[in-house]
């Protein structure tokens, strides 16, 4: 499977709208207006809450669902006029669905099978499927004979062995526990690499989509919250639903009472902070996102600052190497503070000063979406 | 789901042959039997294309006093056999229930091979078990040869033709409908749900009454929809174990086809069976639900 | 006091069993009595009745040898074979195609279709039975095999419906997306996943269906014709005309033929995937 170079704009979903009638007589929008482009060889992933219509979007490039309206090109050809078993993609399905009463080989195989592949050529291409995964000589057995991750293992074979332009991966890792999803993840991302083609995945779990991704699109009530890297995506989320949805954060709304090229002072209702952002001008209203391991323990010998926060100790969570700290601030806003472990106890009630490098902050864009950008 | 081209072409597809088949030779004959309800009868069966109500009038009262007249044996008959019926599912549930219980705490092996030997009556042939009551009941049966033989009677006594013996064929007939139902509520039943009604502190009967009985009512009353459906309609087991002495009114249906020769008045009589069964079903299913409401 | 329940539930499960088949039992072992004058009096174990059944030479005397009947008995036998055959190969089609309508697709009359298949289950026989023979009557269709076998279908239909629903219910319908995704048309989804996964479905239900057919006495006893008895009825009436010995051995020989079937059709239904 030679990797060929990238082309920039191989998958082209352009205003694609799709609504569900509910029982109740409504009507739900599922895609709201997507646009996405996609280059061949990137591993872009789907992101949002359950009901967001990653999955929609998915079943419809597969094929399981139509769009209302709207178009979808794959290295520029439409799929829509396609059924789903002549196009050119193929799916990593949820819960594997491996045909129970087909053997591990009949199951990688199918594909071939069904395409009527020469019985020589169809079994060598089943070992070499199955040991791009990592899971030779397995062809006799039973799908119920094998283990979660193995079951997993056993539909990315079956998937890449139509060598499809692009892989569908329908939240392949859900079903797995800790310890082998994260084994999974990378072993996911080198074989996209490996193949060279696009894997477009969809899950509910940032953490899996900060990990693997090139770019993460998160959706949200059918739109486009926002396309970015996962560097951008966590570290300047475009919308409050992103920053809400990303990681841990502190959410301040203030109002900025001075403006310079270097620095911003913002008020947060009794609590003032600098941050390194030169859009801002003042009196500008702002809601600032700061997250909470940015945060980190004055030591009593230093010399105080003016970047702090001062805040009382509510509670204080062991969390293995770090403690979670949630203080509450002057003006009775609460703050979240993620600090490494030490010896020393720290009690509820004490006063902490929380401090901060400007740069942390980041300023949440008030704009709901960004559905046009692209 | 499948691809959604050419969906409507293959639902046409599976639909079709069905639906012709079903309107054409269930649906169709239940309609034709209602009109038939209303016509006249034929003079060697079969049924005149005139409007005739008294097919109804004979049972439910409003004779001509010319054609055909009211009598009350009719009801009589219809209540007696819902009688009989009732008697049934009293007697199959009694049976039931308790043994659901036993078998549901049974080992997995033993389980199936115990629900096993309960259906599998449900495949045998009904006339065989029934056949093989009638070597039981009867003046020389089994039962009067052993009980004269222990000395017990010095002549045989009447077991067959009597509504208990009919009660017992049905009994027998139907237990499968009543245990399968009944079983798997019961196996489903939480067994948490029974400690932690326990550890509340209620006795083992207050338990029974506001946790056990009222979780496993779906299936009791599946079960004695069931059992009640077949039972009331039923002609073989009295024509076999009931003889003359207890007419229900499937004999009464089975009559007019193949000895009375008025077709109408079956279908009449069919009709009233129907709504009859209708009605009771109906009530008991919302006396049934109000109580659990309460409970 | 909770093990004295105990020992009262296994005593009453035991009892609840003898009830259940001791009868029959009765009935298989005085099939090996030779007395032929009170079927339920013992005399001596033999094979008589059955070898007398098949048209043997036996030691009973000529009065109690009812030879007269076996050429009946077989030509039932045959009418019912033939009914049961037809009735399950048109019902096992009619429905499993519904049940894969109404599991793999999404369409308005969904409810209308099962309640249409759940209304002859619950229809007392007595009653599907007399308004098939009125409507044969009606159209002028003769009264025969092929009335017989229209008459089971209308019910069969229904069993084979519910059997292969619940397994369609049990199987992962993501399986065939997953089939049309690896390139396979409908067709091929079909016959590679969908059907192979059913299947224990369709051949339980079948089976389900061909003992039912054999069994039916009600509908059969209104629309059959006079060449065109079926066992059961040919037995009730047997049993009417008075008891006896032979239909010991007949009744042992349906009881073996069902429980053999039903085990089958067991072993079909539990078989895994």
């Amino acid at each position: 499977m030679a990797v060929s170079d990238p082309t920039p704009d191989f998958l082209k979903i352009k205003n694609a709208f799709r609504h569900f009638a509910t029982p109740e007589g409504g009507s739900v929008r599922a895609l709201d207006g997507i646009n996405l482009n996609v280059a061949s060889n990137e591993f872009i992933t789907l992101l949002g809450p359950s009901g967001c219509g990653k999955t929609t979007l998915l079943n419809i490039i597969a094929g399981f669902e139509r769009l209302d309206s709207g178009s979808i090109l794959l290295g520029g050809s439409s799929l829509l006029e396609l059924p789903a078993h002549q196009r050119p993609v193929n799916t990593v399905f949820q819960s594997y669905a491996l045909f129970p009463h087909l053997n591990i080989g009949d199951n990688v195989g199918y594909g071939l099978d069904v395409a009527g592949v020469a019985k020589k050529e169809r079994n060598r291409r089943v070992s070499e499927a199955l040991e791009m995964v990592g899971l030779s000589g397995v062809e006799k057995r039973r799908p119920s004979q094998l283990s979660g991750g193995q079951q997993q293992r056993v539909a990315l074979a079956r998937a890449i062995i139509n060598r499809p332009k692009m892989l569908l991966l329908d939240e392949p890792l859900s079903a797995l526990d800790r310890n082998l999803r994260s084994k999974m993840q990378i072993e996911l991302k080198n074989l996209q690499s490996e193949l060279g083609i696009c894997f477009l995945f969809v899950t509910h779990d940032q953490e899996e989509a900060l990990t693997m991704s090139d770019r993460i699109v998160v959706l949200n009530g059918g739109k486009i919250e926002q396309l970015g890297t996962p560097d951008e995506i966590y570290h300047r989320p475009a919308s409050r639903f992103v920053t809400e949805f990303i990681g841990e954060s502190n959410i301040f709304s203030g109002r900025v009472l001075e403006s310079t090229p270097e620095f911003s002072r913002v008020d947060l209702g009794g609590a003032e902070v600098i941050c390194n952002n030169p859009t801002l001008s003042a009196g500008e209203q702002v809601s600032l996102l700061i997250r909470p391991e940015h945060f980190h323990l004055k030591a009593a010998d230093e010399p105080s600052s003016s970047r702090g926060l001062t805040a009382v100790l509510e509670q204080s969570v062991f969390i293995g190497r770090d403690h979670q700290l949630h203080c509450r601030m002057g003006n009775g806003q609460e703050v979240s503070a993620l600090i490494r472990s030490s010896f020393k106890a720290l009690q509820a009630g004490q006063p902490l000063t929380l401090e901060y490098d400007p740069a942390a902050w980041h300023v949440i864009p008030e704009r709901e979406r960004v559905n046009e950008v692209i | 789901m499948r691809s959604f081209n050419g969906q409507q072409k293959q639902l046409l597809v599976l639909l079709t042959p069905a639906t012709l088949f079903l309107s054409v030779f269930f649906l169709g004959p239940l309609l034709i039997m209602a009109v038939s309800s209303f016509l006249e009868p034929g003079l060697y069966g079969g049924v005149e294309w005139s409007f005739y109500p008294w097919s109804y009038g004979r049972v439910l009262g409003w004779a001509d006093g010319f054609y055909e007249e009211f009598d009350i044996v009719y009801l009589e008959i219809l209540l007696r056999s819902a009688g009989l019926a009732l008697a049934t599912v009293a007697v199959t549930l009694l049976l039931c229930y308790p043994v659901a219980f036993w078998i549901s705490r049974m080992p997995s092996r033993w389980k199936s091979f115990c629900i096993f030997m309960i259906a599998l009556p449900f495949f045998s042939s009904m006339i065989i078990r029934l056949y093989a009551w009638i070597l039981i009941l009867r003046d020389s049966g089994f039962a009067n040869q052993i009980l004269l033989s222990l000395g017990i009677i010095a002549e045989p006594l009447d077991l067959m033709y009597s509504g208990t013996a009919v009660i017992l064929g049905m009994v027998y007939i139907f237990v499968p409908f009543m245990f399968l139902p009944v079983y798997s509520s019961v196996e489903n039943l939480d067994p948490k749900l029974i400690k932690a009604s326990q550890d509340l502190g209620a006795t083992p009967f207050t338990t029974f009454r506001r946790v056990i009985f009222p979780m496993t009512l779906p299936g009791v009353i599946a079960g004695s929809i069931l059992v009640f459906i077949p039972a009331l309609g039923n002609f073989v087991v009295p024509s076999m174990l009931g003889g003359a002495k207890v007419v229900m009114i499937g004999n009464l249906v089975e009559q007019q086809f193949l000895a009375s020769r008025n077709w109408p008045f079956g279908a009449t009589l069919s009709m009233i069976m129907i709504l009859f069964m209708l009605l009771v079903v109906s009530f008991y299913l919302l006396k049934v639900m109000k109580k659990q409401h309460a409970a | 006091m909770r093990k004295l329940l105990n020992h009262l539930m296994s005593g009453y499960g035991a009892l609840f069993f003898i009830f259940l088949y001791a009868p029959v039992i009765l009935v298989v072992a005085y099939s090996f009595n030779s007395n032929p004058v009170n079927v339920m009096i013992w005399k001596e174990f033999s094979f008589d009745w059955y070898i007398n059944l098949f048209g043997g030479e036996t030691n009973l005397s000529d009065s109690s040898a009812y030879v007269e009947s076996t050429d009946q008995l077989f030509a039932a036998l045959q009418v019912s074979l033939t009914v049961a055959a037809f009735a399950t190969i048109v019902s096992t089609v009619l429905g499993t195609s519904v049940a894969v309508a109404i599991a793999r697709y999404r369409f308005r009359l969904q409810g209308f279709y099962r309640l249409l298949l759940m209304v002859p289950m619950v229809m007392p026989d007595i009653v599907l039975g007399i308004a098939l023979l009125i409507f044969f009557v009606g159209v002028g269709m003769n009264l025969g095999v092929t009335s017989i076998v229209i008459g089971h279908c209308t019910f069969l239909t229904s069993y084979v419906f519910i059997v292969v629903s619940a397994r369609l219910a049990g199987m992962n319908p993501m399986i065939e997306s997953a089939s049309a995704d690896l390139g396979a048309n409908e067709w091929q989804t079909f016959r590679r996943v969908t059907l192979p996964l059913i299947l224990p479905g369709v051949i339980g239900g079948a089976l389900l269906s061909f003992i039912i057919s054999m069994d039916d006495l009600v509908i059969t006893y209104f629309i059959s014709g006079v060449d065109s008895t079926t066992l059961p009825v040919f037995i009730m009436s047997m049993i009417r005309r008075g008891i006896k010995p032979e239909i010991n051995a007949i009744a042992t020989m349906m009881l073996m033929a069902s429980v053999l079937i039903a085990s089958a059709g067991i072993y079909f239904k539990s078989r895994k995937a």
